[in-house]
């Protein structure tokens, strides 16, 4: 059995009075892609966040490698690389020099070549790459946050709604480099309301409704998950 | 019309709901009325404790027994500064200035005692009065007001929406120009209401004065209302605006006074006190001394004034020579002696205007000669002060003088010191000092004020019009 | 993690911001523009200093030349006494404006001569000093505030705030070194003018180290407090803000002048004038009373010139001397009251000094500078020596009866003014 890289046991998560995750439970292992599917406020980000140790739960635990976040974050942080919504990166600074911030917070100086690498793997032309990201468009961005995921190299992956507001191309280079990691043995979670990309990427897609997670969906014979099962189970909760 | 004032409404509602905006008005409406308030009880102390001060020294003045009237000439008589009605406003160099003189024969004195010495350090700081209030804080309160009155609504995008619903780009930034005009105007009105309470304030000249004050204080802070607008308008985030607008409050209100005041006084350098004593006293050299009827400079004025009277001798003359020589020397002194007051005065006036020309790069600059001005608190009524004690002086010293000249003989005067029989007659009758008019400082020329306030007038008026000219510009790039 | 490599990025970091090094450039321009104006006026001071020796010889012995007794001499011998400028009174000129640091003396009364003071412009002087105890007292929490207001803020606002912590993995590695260099731009800024500024003047080690060391702790208190404000999570960067620049017109402004009024009026009064109004009066009584009276009340308190031949007419120079000093004496008390009660004032505003880091910061460079009361104080002591000293050496000719004569008034050396080394100590 391979070893699992993420685990939620039965995480609690209440804000005020408002119960955002309750009971949460799951598992992810090592190479395989989950996506939580839920729509806005249904505790996505949430998850992330718990696991990130940036967000202590009420109760339960969420385990990176064995690692409880809420009681080791540097451990878990070290196993994590994280890909925010909409890209937030330095507005002032060019591809290279975000690249090489970020980096510095974690770890040594990366080589020039091993950056480049990078930047190519997301397809990011060249010309762009010593302009200022205000320049950017949203695709550029979310390339520029990419490429500094994978330099982190870590044996998981967080993504928080990754393809919203990408056009078609570019969510297609972006289903490319999960699946290429994914073979690699990285384990990946990611959240999102995208509910094609989610199915057709994912191994396993979590249905998640007001912090309760419904159902999981594993995916068929030909690598994705079955859209219509999931889409029902979705619309009918948007309904309810 | 209507669009501007619904956009002012729409803002009054914001502040009204948010917690900060709401904070900044309570703070200002409270800091404003405070401050009138306690300038109000400080100058009326003021005012009482040196009219009590000049009281005394007038009871001791004329209470001087029989006495030689050169004596008195030398006993001297103290003057006290009493502060304008205005500076209930504005207490401008108040605070600075020596408040009393000590005025005697052949020499001027510099006023001394001036409060700030005695309050040490914490005089430097400034002074709780409305002119502080509204000059230095008001603006800061208006930037935390409304630095995102415009970009506030760019950032939630409702900004494109009203465009976007056809109300004019100049509509929304007048509407939100109102809106802080408003809290203007509620910064204002203390000062305002001063124009009833405060003592002296029921003159025709206190309320006219007030009145063009007010106007001016107007005019500064609308000015930083079109800015304030104008930076939202035009920079992307509120935190630009706010960062942009606390920058320009930082060096137009905290360090352009200074620097102006630093640059005036090395690029208009003026001599120490003491050289100036001595410059005077070598000056006086040639004068001679007036005590000495014999000194060589006055073989002149003998010869002539034997000649002129006809007679062989000083003895001979109709008065008291002595006196007269008196008279004449103090003439010839205080000659000398106005000439380096006037020309000290005049290279005071010149470093004022080098500090003034800073109105072109603060408007508080501006603001602060207007306001001293018409306060009649600012250097030209220290002026004022000084000409007014001197001609005092002089008129006390030479009316001993010439009762020094008519009272007695020569004889008499050049044997005080020798008999004491002639000691008793050249002793004056003490109710002589009793018939000395009592100092009064008449008002300065309202000509002189007006004239001395409208080059810092225009220079608000044109800061007003620049940033107008801002708004309108902002208003033309908010469209694009 | 590699730290070089960390604080690389961090610096090239901080030179990418446009806003903050605009922040550090004006810091750094206006701390440089108030030394060059404080040197500018400490050496200005010291050529008026120079040229009142100069111009003060040359009146004393040109009236010495016109004298025919020696009360006349004495009577026209002014003597001056100066207050020069300490090697740090460029960074905080203090209170040298409104007190004397350059005054002539003569045998006559003291009290009616050691309160004028130099003619200053009072608009300029109103407006505030441009030196760098302004610079530190008032510019240099701002531009702290500037550095740190948002720095939580505006990563929680962009949201990058998740993407650091997690890339960080602790959060001191993340802003310990941005908030050293931005803390250390801002000490560089402020303080290397000043540096330069004390090597020119040469200034003492200690009192280089102290003034350092002030502004430093300044800016240390601004930062910690900046940064509480600023690391609550509720606050949104312009409420940060704004809670931030009111603290600075609340301790650099409000309480300052909120004590000021406090100590106006609790140590209400203070009638300056009123010395000099009394030393007058008695001054000018004694002409009034018999000789005898003034001189016998003179001998008794100075008891070495009571062997002084009796007075026979009804003028002599040393009974004018003789009042003029009973003048000072009748006075003192009040005198001393009046000190009394400005060092009544002086010790509540080190009480404020408590509450303002502000008036805290102006107090101690003005100590080190010597440009406080204190200072001013002990330049008056030292011109009541000094004065003392001119009496005394015209008293003997003046009591002895000594007949006049240019050879033994040239015998009569009152040495220049000088500051003794030990000022403050017994004596």
């Amino acid at each position: 059995m391979t070893e699992c890289a993420l685990r939620a046991n039965e995480l609690d998560v209440i804000r005020g009075n408002k119960t955002v995750l309750s009971s949460m439970s799951f598992e992810v292992k090592k190479g395989e892609v989950f996506a939580l599917l839920g729509g806005n406020g249904a505790g996505k980000s949430t998850t992330l966040l718990t696991f990130m140790g940036l967000l202590k739960p009420n109760g339960g635990t969420a385990e990176v490698f064995g690692h409880t976040a809420a009681l080791e974050p540097a451990a878990v942080r070290e196993k994590i690389a994280y890909l925010p919504e909409n890209a937030a990166l330095y507005e002032h600074l060019n591809a290279w020099e975000n690249l090489n911030y970020f980096l510095s917070l974690s770890q040594a100086r990366p080589q020039q070549s091993t950056l480049r690498a990078a930047l190519d793997a997301v397809s990011l032309p060249e010309e762009s790459r010593g302009r200022p990201l205000n320049s950017y468009s949203k695709g550029m961005r979310q390339k520029v946050a990419i490429a500094l995921a994978l330099l982190r190299e870590t044996p998981v992956l967080l993504l928080d709604e990754p393809t919203s507001g990408l056009d078609p191309a570019a969510v297609e280079d972006f289903h490319n480099i999960i699946e290429r990691l994914s073979s690699k043995g990285v384990a990946i979670l990611m959240v999102t309301h995208d509910l094609y990309g989610a199915c057709q990427v994912a191994h396993r897609v979590g249905l998640l409704r007001a912090g309760e997670l419904v159902d999981v969906f594993e995916a068929g014979a030909d690598g994705s998950v079955d859209i219509t099962a999931v889409r029902d189970l979705f619309l009918q909760q948007q309904v309810a | 019309m209507n669009t501007i004032a619904l956009i002012a409404g729409d803002e009054l509602r914001y502040w009204r709901r948010s917690k900060v905006a709401w904070t900044v008005l309570i703070i200002l409406l409270l800091v404003s009325t405070c401050a009138a308030f306690v300038s109000n009880a400080e100058v009326s102390l003021r005012a009482e404790e040196r009219l009590a001060q000049q009281a005394e020294a007038d009871a001791i003045f004329q209470e001087q027994p029989d006495r030689h009237p050169h004596r008195m000439v030398h006993y001297g008589h103290y003057v006290y500064r009493t502060a304008s009605p205005l500076a209930v406003i504005d207490s401008g160099i108040d605070s600075m200035v020596g408040t009393s003189i000590f005025l005697e024969g052949h020499r001027q004195n510099s006023a001394t005692f001036a409060a700030a010495k005695e309050t040490g350090l914490l005089a430097r700081f400034g002074s709780f009065s409305p002119a502080f209030v509204l000059q230095s804080l008001a603006p800061l309160l208006l930037i935390l007001c409304g630095f995102a009155c415009v970009g506030r609504e760019k950032e939630n995008k409702t900004l494109y929406q009203l465009i976007g619903q056809g109300v004019s780009s100049n509509s929304i930034l007048l509407g939100k120009s109102a809106a802080l005009l408003m809290v203007a105007l509620m910064a204002l009105l203390p000062l305002i209401l001063l124009g009833f309470f405060a003592t002296g304030s029921d003159t025709f000249d206190f309320r006219q004065s007030l009145f063009v004050i007010v106007l001016g204080y107007f005019c500064y802070l609308a000015f930083w209302v079109f800015l304030i607008v104008s930076v939202s308008a035009l920079l992307k985030t509120s935190t630009q605006s706010l960062s942009v607008l606390l920058g320009f409050w930082i060096i137009a209100v905290v360090l352009m006074p200074r620097l102006a005041g630093a640059y005036a006084s090395t690029s208009v350098p003026t001599p120490s006190h003491i050289e100036t004593t001595l410059r005077i006293a070598e000056a006086m050299r040639s004068e001679g001394d007036s005590h000495d009827i014999d000194d060589s400079a006055f073989v002149d004025l003998r010869t002539r004034t034997l000649a002129e009277y006809g007679v062989e001798s000083i003895e001979d003359l109709p008065f008291n020579y002595r006196g007269f020589v008196a008279l004449q020397g103090e003439e010839a002194d205080t000659e000398v002696l106005n000439n380096f007051a006037e020309e000290r005065m005049v290279q005071e006036l010149e470093q004022k205007s080098a500090a003034d020309q800073f109105s072109v790069l603060s408007p508080i600059v501006a603001l602060r000669a207007f306001s001293m001005t018409l306060a009649g608190t600012a250097l030209q009524d220290h002026h004022h002060f000084l000409r007014a004690a001197e001609d005092y002086r002089y008129n006390m010293v030479q009316t001993f003088n010439r009762l020094q000249m008519s009272a007695m003989t020569l004889a008499d005067d050049l044997a005080r010191n020798s008999s004491a029989a002639s000691n008793q007659r050249t002793r004056i009758d003490s109710s002589n000092w009793s018939q000395m008019p009592v100092f009064e400082l008449p008002p300065l020329a309202h000509e002189q004020r007006w004239q001395a306030a409208s080059l810092a007038g225009i220079s608000l008026g044109l800061w007003l019009l620049a940033g107008f000219l801002l708004l309108l510009f902002a208003a033309r790039r908010l469209r694009l | 993690m590699n730290l070089g490599f960390r604080l690389q990025q961090e610096l090239s970091f901080l030179l990418k911001s446009r806003a903050m090094l605009g922040a550090l450039l004006l810091l750094l321009v206006v701390s440089s523009g108030s030394v060059a104006l404080g040197l500018a006026y400490v050496s200005q001071e010291r050529e008026k200093i120079e040229e009142l020796i100069v111009l003060d010889t040359q009146e004393r012995d040109y009236k010495r030349t016109l004298a025919v007794d020696y009360g006349g001499a004495a009577y026209d011998a002014f003597h001056a006494a100066w207050n020069a400028p300490s090697d740090l009174a460029f960074a905080a000129i203090g209170q040298r404006d409104l007190n004397p640091t350059m005054m002539r003396v003569r045998a006559l009364a003291l009290e009616g001569q050691i309160y004028e003071t130099d003619s200053i412009n009072p608009e300029l002087a109103l407006a505030g000093r441009f030196d760098f105890a302004f610079v530190s007292a008032y510019l240099l929490p701002l531009i702290i505030i500037f550095a740190f207001y948002d720095l939580f803020a505006s990563e929680r606002e962009s949201g990058r705030l998740n993407l650091l912590s997690v890339s960080a993995q602790n959060t001191r590695s993340l802003w310990v070194p941005r908030i050293l260099f931005r803390v250390l731009g801002i000490a560089l800024a402020g303080l290397v003018p000043l540096w330069l500024g004390m090597l020119s003047e040469r200034t003492a080690l200690g009192s280089a180290i102290g003034v350092s060391l002030a502004v430093l702790l300044q800016i240390l208190f601004w930062t910690v407090l900046v940064l509480l404000i600023a690391s609550r999570s509720a606050f949104r960067s312009e409420t940060a803000a704004s809670i931030s620049v009111g603290m600075w017109v609340v301790l650099t402004l409000a309480i300052p002048i909120a004590g000021k009024v406090y100590i106006e009026s609790s140590v209400a009064g203070i009638k300056g004038a009123e010395v000099s109004l009394v030393q007058r009066e008695v001054v000018n009584d004694a002409w009034d009373l018999p000789i005898s009276d003034t001189m016998n009340a003179f001998y008794a308190s100075h008891p070495e010139w009571a062997d002084s031949p009796p007075i026979t007419g009804v003028w002599h120079w040393k009974w004018y001397y003789a009042f003029q000093q009973i003048g000072d004496e009748t006075a003192a008390e009040l005198a001393r009251e009046y000190r009394e009660s400005i060092v009544a004032r002086d010790r509540l505003t080190a009480a404020v000094a408590w509450l303002s880091p502000a008036v805290a910061i102006q107090r101690r460079l003005e100590d080190l500078a010597q440009t406080n009361l204190e200072a001013s104080f002990a330049f008056e002591d030292e011109v009541r020596g000094y004065h003392e000293k001119i009496r005394r050496a015209y008293y003997p000719v003046l009591f002895r009866e000594i007949p006049f004569s240019q050879e033994r008034l040239a015998q009569i050396v009152i040495p220049d003014f000088q500051i003794s080394q030990k000022s403050g100590e017994g004596d």
